[in-house]
């Protein structure tokens, strides 16, 4: 559902960019203005096939394609989709359901062994470096 | 890479040379992949001494499975970071990792192999039930605050006891401890896949628990600077009921 609003938006966006990209025959829309899009209203397409700029989001890529006929809007469609990132496929096939919290209490109870984060001396030293690098020294 | 290990085995059949033999083993890894040492392959890459046809087997597949981890976090585990190689945050789960088969290839079925906070926690315990492993208190490393029951299973505690400037909150003059998670334990079936994304979870923030929960077959638990845990929904299901 997320993955389908992001990439709707990311597609509305991106038809008015490779609307004003004005290539004639077709062309893929290339990174030569940075325009701010406007004036939709009143503009006169020239009919054909566009393809918008690659967007990277940090879903993954989206590119659209326009294509215009009787100098107006005929269809819009994504030529890629974000699918690739591990990330954003796992939310696009499962809602992630907000995590339980608790207070963290100590326990009383016998165990056989421990895990828990260790301080390496690494860690200790570039933790040192960085507070006396924070004190000014 | 000078951590204490510490194995127990309840098979009837272990001797010491079994032990010895899984000492050896961490002993060999340690020399190897220590960049603490002056010779070992870590230190020898980091510094750009080794062409890339003297590259070992081991260091081979510990590089392979470190880009694999790369990719499958996003870029967040990394064991390249300011120019340098470090390989620790994937080593460490792959040495008990290849410990743990060793003692399952000699036939043993109950048994733990534990090095620096993580550990694989095999079939049962003297008690004849699932091994209890408490998570430790980043706050108070003496104390617990969590206990796990755990069979063939493996668990990595990724975190720090201070993360330098974000503990204290330099804005607030009463010095409140920022929310940055300060540990985060993972569990999931081989203690190199729960090392490895503990590790690369911890770099993310608080959105790491989230990742976590993403993961089918891994479960974690993260504690925060303000001592707020938050867990993945399968978690629960390791938790010891009244200390059993």
């Amino acid at each position: 559902m997320k993955k389908l609003l992001l990439s709707a938006l990311t597609v509305l966006a991106f038809v008015a960019y490779a609307i004003f990209q004005r290539e004639t025959g077709g062309a893929i829309g290339t990174p030569t203005s940075t325009t701010a899009v406007g004036g939709v209203s009143g503009a006169s397409y020239q009919n054909g096939k566009y393809i918008g700029d690659i967007a990277n989001t940090s879903w993954g890529d989206v590119q659209v394609q326009v294509v215009i006929d009787n100098n107006r809007i005929a269809s819009v469609s994504a030529v890629q989709y974000p699918q690739d990132r591990p990330l954003s496929a796992k939310i696009n096939q499962v809602a992630i359901p907000m995590l339980e919290q608790e207070a963290v209490h100590m326990q009383s109870a016998e165990v056989e062994l421990v895990t828990g984060a260790t301080v390496t001396a690494e860690g200790f030293i570039e933790s040192l470096k960085n507070a006396l690098t924070q004190s000014g020294g | 890479m000078g951590m204490p290990i510490t194995i127990e085995v309840v098979d009837r059949g272990v001797r010491p040379r079994h032990f010895e033999s899984v000492f050896r083993l961490f002993h060999q890894i340690d020399e190897r992949f220590s960049p603490f040492k002056e010779t070992s392959e870590t230190t020898l890459l980091d510094r750009g001494l080794l062409k890339s046809s003297q590259i070992s087997p081991q260091m081979r597949a510990v590089m392979q499975l470190a880009e694999e981890t790369t990719q499958a976090s996003g870029g967040y585990f990394n064991v390249y970071r300011e120019g340098r190689f470090n390989p620790v945050g994937i080593v460490k789960g792959w040495a008990i990792h290849k410990a743990a088969r060793l003692l399952h290839l000699a036939g043993f079925a109950d048994f733990y192999v534990e090095a620096g906070g993580d550990a694989q926690v095999c079939g049962r315990s003297p008690e004849g039930e699932p091994w209890l492993v408490g998570i430790r208190n980043p706050f108070e490393v003496s104390q617990i605050i969590k206990v796990l029951r755990l069979s063939d299973r493996g668990v990595a505690t990724s975190g720090t006891y201070f993360r330098g400037h974000h503990i204290y909150d330099p804005l607030n003059p009463a010095g409140r401890i920022a929310a940055e998670p300060v540990s985060l334990t993972v569990i999931a079936a081989d203690v190199l896949d729960a090392d490895r994304f503990a590790t690369a979870a911890f770099a993310m923030g608080q959105a790491g628990i989230t990742f976590i929960e993403g993961m089918d077959g891994y479960e974690g638990y993260l504690v925060d600077g303000q001592r707020t845990a938050t867990y993945t929904t399968g978690f629960a299901s390791y938790v010891a009921v009244d200390g059993r």
